[in-house]
């Protein structure tokens, strides 16, 4: 890497590392109603500045995470690193609070091994279940003083570590195939605390431990400009265990994540402009969790959502153009359905693709604004606002040898 | 200048998010009826909480510290003198061993005479009361009366300290011309079997009401001759104590047991009788069966002794909590179940014999969720001065203690 583009590289990586260090408890109250949490829009820099789309596109710095099937399209070693600093506002009638976190979401690598296809490794969060609610008051009694509080706090994510294989079938068909491990390991605490005379606390958590193995795939077919692709993904039955804290006892239960299917197509109208679409559905009511009394219950439903997006690059061929000439200008929009029927989710995303010198990697910053809904609770609603960078990278190790002469 | 805009947004952003976190809530009290929805008793503190003092005080007295004879005994601190008739014995003890022996000089291989012209004591003052003995008598002792001063204790006075007239910093004095000849005694048989040994002194302050607490580490010092064919030398040995300790002996215990009185001097405990059957009721016929904090307030009735420098001091009670009277010489008396409060409790005077200092006895949770059978009706509150920490003579009569108690339902 020459040392220009060490330079450009450091510094998103630099920032990338400082966020990381923001200390903040993003959260969704609504997440709570969901046996994983909110779930996360899957994706590197390039699909989610374009609203979430991506399984119809080919392009190396998508990796495998919106479809194995790209994976066929990739002829250079790619990275790509991806977070985001989720602001959210949850408003309940007329009062609202406000919340910060840093969140990374992916790390991918793809590696080309020839005419053998490509192999992806990648890490991903896939949902998120934080949530801290806390009530409390002051009481005084006889002399005594005190503060009573009660709260409910949700942590943990569900982490996909994914590693695939993509292959193209004499540039007519892409595909591609997955094995995926997902970690769940949520802990719900019940707190209740009291403070001043008299001080007492009590922490009764529970803590879930799951993981399971899964499969990915999809398929790409281009037809001139146009796209196609399919993905789908499922996870396989597994035992799950419940710790609870307050007696030490562990109950042990079956989980299966839901599993879900995309149908997305890609325009390249122009060589400045890209254009794609996706549909989705998750298979929530196929979600595993044979409860027992003491087990977490959810009243889950398929969740279906769309996304559209589009990319304008001003003059991509142009020989040597501006640099402003040859940024990737992206935009798109979101509606997804959580796995409630009564509520919803959507997000207007915009951004930047920041080529690096020579061709060699991307530096993506976005920003996504939304809002989330549960019309069974009319007064309340989540604003939230993303702040999202994400740093590529690639380099072509070795030249093909599939041009015959 | 993309690299100076890289540059400057990778540190500015970093830099702008965490000073605006700040202004971020950790967690949000809204929401209810998303929280509701999932457990109703998330959103209503009075389904997770009540409070209760339905616990009576049946008595209130206090008990002697322990052993058979009514005294208290404090290491490392050395008090003499008589005071709100509880009187007060000092013991020290003086190494003379090879080390101090050393310390003469003594010469080698050559005939000597040795002669201990006098025994010279110093006690400084630790804490100076506005009235002080005029003097401390001294008396010769044994190990026997480190602990309980026996009836042998004043039986031979080798001393008589008073206040120096220079320094009123110190007591001071000499021995009795026998104890001189003791030390050469001494001296002798030491030289023929190098033994060591201990000079024991017990301290009475007889004539007075008056108290002096003075400190730990008085000393002796030996002024000696030796004289040989070549050496003709004044030798002075100061000596200081290895050990002090005081002992104080209430005077009219059957009136102070009647009331409620923790004293530092004697170990006093106050003892409170407390009647928990209502507490009992409560736990076992309602929903709220879990005791989540519970304890006491009490305050000050009357206050002796106290040092209200800037008008306030501290105290240091320690207090347990027994399912059965304990007699005096119960180990649980003595043992570690005591709660401190590790940086006391600041009172301030009483004024009109009404106290505005409360303080909090909580006590831990367990000793009041046990089973309904194991938890008897009747418990019994101990109230103590700690030791070793300079309470010096401070005295407290308690008023009538509250209970107070929050109870939580089962989870």
């Amino acid at each position: 890497m020459n040392p220009m583009n060490k330079k450009y590289s450091f510094y998103p990586i630099l920032m990338i590392c400082l966020l990381a260090a923001v200390t903040g408890y993003s959260q969704s109250l609504l997440g709570l109603k969901y046996p994983f949490g909110i779930p996360y829009q899957s994706g590197t820099g390039l699909s989610l500045s374009m609203g979430g789309t991506g399984i119809a596109i080919s392009n190396d710095l998508l990796g495998m995470a919106e479809n194995p099937a790209n994976l066929g399209a990739i002829k250079r070693t790619v990275f790509s690193l991806h977070s985001s600093l989720d602001l959210t506002n949850f408003k309940d009638g007329s009062k609202e609070t406000n919340h910060i976190t840093f969140n990374p979401h992916v790390l991918s690598f793809c590696f080309p091994i020839k005419k053998f296809g490509t192999i992806g490794l990648s890490v991903t969060q896939t949902n998120n279940t934080d949530a801290k609610f806390k009530l409390d008051s002051l009481f005084s009694t006889n002399g005594l003083s005190e503060t009573a509080e009660i709260g409910l706090v949700r942590e943990g994510s569900s982490i996909v570590w994914q590693a695939g294989w993509g292959y193209s079938i004499n540039k007519y068909v892409l595909i591609g195939l997955a094995y995926q491990r997902m970690y769940f390991n949520p802990s719900i605490s019940k707190i209740r605390r009291i403070k001043g005379d008299f001080s007492a606390n009590n922490n009764d958590s529970t803590a879930i431990d799951f993981s399971t193995n899964g499969i990915t795939g999809g398929i790409q077919v281009p037809v001139k400009n146009l796209t196609l692709g399919l993905s789908g993904q499922y996870f396989f039955e597994n035992d799950a265990n419940l710790y609870k804290s307050e007696d030490g006892s562990t109950i042990g239960y079956t989980m299966r994540p839901a599993p879900s299917l995309g149908f997305g197509a890609s325009y390249q109208i122009s060589p400045e402009w890209l254009c794609a679409a996706d549909f989705e559905t998750v298979l929530w009511d196929k979600c595993i969790s044979i409860p027992d009394t003491s087990v977490p219950k959810y009243d889950v439903e398929n969740a279906f959502g769309f996304s559209i997006g589009g990319q304008y690059i001003p003059a991509p061929n142009l020989l040597s153009p501006k640099y402003y000439e040859i940024l990737r200008y992206r935009a798109g929009f979101r509606y997804n359905q959580l796995p409630v029927s009564t509520a919803s989710e959507f997000g207007f995303s915009f951004g930047l693709g920041l080529p690096l010198r020579d061709g060699n990697g991307l530096f993506d910053v976005f920003f996504e604004y939304g809002q989330r809904h549960d019309s069974k609770f009319k007064d309340t609603k989540e604003e939230f606002f993303k702040i999202q960078i994400g740093i590529n990278g690639g380099r072509k190790w070795y030249q093909s040898t599939d041009t015959n002469y | 200048m993309i690299k100076k805009i890289c540059r400057l947004f990778s540190i500015l952003l970093p830099i702008t998010v965490s000073v605006v976190c700040s202004r971020f809530d950790d967690t949000t009290g809204l929401g209810k009826p998303i929280i509701n929805d999932i457990d109703s008793s998330l959103t209503d503190l009075s389904k997770n909480f009540m409070t209760t003092d339905c616990v009576l005080i049946d008595s209130a007295f206090s008990i002697p510290n322990s052993g058979d004879s009514i005294i208290g005994f404090h290491n490392d601190f050395l008090t003499v003198g008589n005071r709100d008739s509880v009187s007060a014995s000092g013991y020290v003890e003086f190494p003379f061993d090879s080390t101090i022996w050393k310390r003469f000089n003594f010469p080698d291989n050559q005939e000597y005479t040795f002669t201990v012209d006098s025994i010279y004591f110093r006690f400084d003052i630790r804490l100076k009361d506005s009235i002080l003995p005029s003097k401390i008598n001294l008396y010769a002792s044994t190990q026997a009366d480190k602990y309980n001063r026996s009836s042998q204790a004043k039986q031979c006075q080798i001393a008589t300290i008073t206040i120096d007239s220079t320094d009123s910093n110190y007591y001071s004095g000499y021995a009795i011309s026998s104890l001189a000849d003791s030390v050469e005694n001494f001296f002798v048989s030491f030289l023929q079997g190098s033994k060591s040994d201990t000079l024991s002194l017990c301290l009475f302050n007889n004539d007075s009401t008056n108290l002096v607490h003075l400190s730990k580490s008085p000393v002796i010092r030996v002024i000696s001759r030796i004289e040989s064919n070549t050496v003709k030398d004044t030798v002075k040995v100061t000596i200081s104590s290895s050990h002090a300790n005081y002992i104080a002996a209430e005077g009219n215990p059957e009136s102070r047991s009647a009331k409620p009185i923790s004293a530092f001097s004697s170990q006093r405990i106050a003892v409170f009788k407390v009647d928990l059957s209502q507490l009992k009721q409560i736990t076992s016929t309602t929903d709220f069966s879990n005791v989540f904090a519970a304890g006491f307030t009490i305050s000050p009735k009357s206050l002796s002794n106290m040092n209200f420098e800037d008008n306030r001091d501290t105290l240091y009670p320690a207090y347990l909590l027994s399912d059965c009277l304990l007699s005096t010489n119960d180990t649980a008396l003595q043992d570690s179940s005591w709660i401190s409060f590790k940086n006391g409790k600041i009172v301030s005077p009483i004024t009109n014999t009404v106290s505005t200092d409360t303080i909090n006895l909580q006590y831990p949770v367990s000793f009041f969720n046990r089973s309904s059978v194991e938890l008897p009706s009747t418990v019994y509150l101990y109230i103590k001065l700690v030791t070793g920490r300079g309470q010096y003579w401070r005295e407290v009569c308690w008023d009538i203690p509250k209970f107070k108690a929050i109870l939580t339902t089962q989870e």
